[in-house]
């Protein structure tokens, strides 16, 4: 059986890159051959790799983009008061926009090359952020809409105390969730890490499916 | 299904007043099924030396039990029960002991019960919701769900799939093939040998005293929660530990972690004896701790 045990990030990023020395590559291709999930996975690392690699190298902002963020960065003040941690879109979307934000603040002032260039890699890396995390995202948020619609049809049938006790576990599996997509926003062009968000929101399924079937005793 | 009534209903049909007496038997073959489901607030499982299943105990006033056999007369290979319960008191009433030829598989489904079952070889399913699932047998396939009940199993399977939410899962014995995952819940391995294994948490903390054997695989993950290995000092052994931002203690040799590859966290390869097992750690901020048995 092929279940549960996946390649992991690593290996697949190797595979990918045609790294794997011939042990390691005949016992990734035998779990490739019978595993969908780590199919899909290296499906998605080759695509952000492909997805990285035609963006464009130097990134020149149009006036009307910082406009954009400059508001996006004020009404989000607002919105950080009301406990925007809580929120995992919420926390990664702000850290998008605090990057793009930050890069495009202190370029206008910039002086030497490299701290531009250190400039231009923040900015590559926003500009990166909502493919891969979308990217990672898109595979799974159907799935999770529809086990979550599965759940919440048969919570009036859960004993009050099994529900906060589902909801807490969900809070915690979410709570991974944000963690792990900050840091994606912050280290885009990681296949490791797209891999761990990925693995998360498996987890958040697997959950969502085991709470969709558990006894109303 | 096609299930005959034939057993049970004769005396439990009607709910009773007061606590009602159980004591069913049928002969079965050494490898019967019997599937046991609905408000229970306890269930033993007992493995004996005979080819019959049995089920005796009792039920809370109010409480029906309902179901019996595939077949209605001879040796039955399958059995199917369900308990129904008036309300919470009635079911805390509800206590029922199996007996089973140790082939036997079982599965029990049930809110917030005490499970315990000793001896069995064939096959366990056991969901629950709250309560415990105790093992004391090394069946060829284990599956249990809990939400927060504890899982405890001492004896290891050949197959062995155990989650749960929040529930804490203690094991020991041996395993071919198995999977302990929580979310925030504490794994804990004591006295496993493992031939492939996979532990993971989201929060909890996982500890492994276990063995992985000649040409095994282990694996352990989690996002937050502490990883402590305690491996035998002879170990053959290879380990790959890795964090995102969480620290790595390497207690077991000299060797000592370094910066992760992507310039965070901490990494450590080391081998120790033939390195024929091949062990993963992977954390994205728990602090994994690397130790001697």
């Amino acid at each position: 059986m092929t279940d549960d045990i996946h390649t992991d990030a690593e290996t697949l990023s190797a595979y990918a890159d045609g790294e794997l020395k011939a042990v390691a590559l005949a016992r990734a291709e035998k779990h490739l051959a019978e595993c969908a999930d780590c199919r899909a996975t290296l499906a998605r690392l080759r695509s952000v790799v492909a997805t990285a690699g035609a963006l464009p190298r130097e990134v020149a902002p149009p006036p009307e983009l910082w406009r954009g963020v400059r508001g996006r960065i004020t009404g989000l003040e607002s919105r950080v008061a009301r406990r925007w941690w809580h929120n995992g879109w919420l926390a990664s979307a702000a850290a998008v926009v605090l990057v793009v934000g930050t890069a495009l603040v202190v370029m206008p002032f910039g002086g030497d090359s490299s701290a531009k260039a250190a400039k231009i890699a923040a900015m590559r890396a926003a500009a990166e952020t909502p493919v891969v995390v979308a990217s990672v995202e898109r595979h799974y948020q159907p799935t999770l809409l529809e086990l979550r619609e599965a759940f919440e049809s048969q919570r009036s049938a859960l004993k009050p105390s099994t529900v906060q006790a589902l909801e807490r576990s969900l809070a915690v599996i979410d709570t991974a969730i944000a963690e792990a997509r900050a840091a994606l926003a912050a280290d885009p062009a990681s296949p490791a890490l797209a891999e761990i968000l990925a693995s998360y929101y498996r987890r958040k399924i697997e959950f969502l499916k085991r709470a969709s079937t558990i006894s109303s005793l | 299904m096609r299930l005959t009534n034939i057993v049970v209903a004769l005396a439990l049909a009607a709910p009773l007043a007061a606590q009602q007496k159980v004591d069913i038997g049928r002969p079965s073959t050494p490898d019967v099924s019997v599937r046991l489901s609905g408000a229970l607030g306890s269930v033993k499982i007992t493995a004996w030396e005979r080819d019959s299943v049995a089920i005796v105990g009792g039920l809370g006033a109010g409480s029906r039990l309902d179901g019996g056999t595939l077949f209605p007369t001879g040796v039955t290979s399958g059995m199917k029960f369900y308990v129904e319960a008036a309300d919470e008191s009635a079911l805390r009433g509800n206590r029922l002991e199996l007996r089973v030829p140790r082939n036997a598989r079982v599965w029990v489904k049930t809110g917030s019960a005490d499970i315990e079952a000793t001896g069995v070889t064939g096959g366990l399913d056991l969901n629950i919701v709250g309560g415990s699932v105790k093992v004391n047998a090394r069946p060829r396939e284990l599956i249990i769900e809990s939400m927060d009940g504890s899982v405890t199993v001492a004896g290891g399977a050949d197959f062995a799939r155990v989650k749960t939410a929040t529930g804490d899962i203690m094991m020991s014995g041996r395993g071919e093939d198995v999977l302990l995952t929580t979310i925030s819940g504490a794994i804990t391995v004591t006295e496993l040998a493992v031939q492939r294994g996979r532990f993971e948490s989201v929060t909890g903390p996982i500890t492994f005293a276990g063995e992985v054997a000649r040409e095994g695989d282990a694996r352990f993950d989690t996002h937050s929660g502490a990883i402590e290995l305690r491996l035998k000092p002879q170990a053959n052994v290879d380990i790959e530990a890795s964090t995102l931002t969480g620290a790595i203690e390497n207690a077991f040799s000299a060797r000592q972690p370094k910066v992760g590859r992507e310039g965070r966290g901490m990494e450590l390869m080391l081998s120790s004896g033939n390195g024929s097992a091949r062990v993963l750690v992977k954390t994205f901020k728990g602090n994994v701790r690397i130790g001697k048995q």
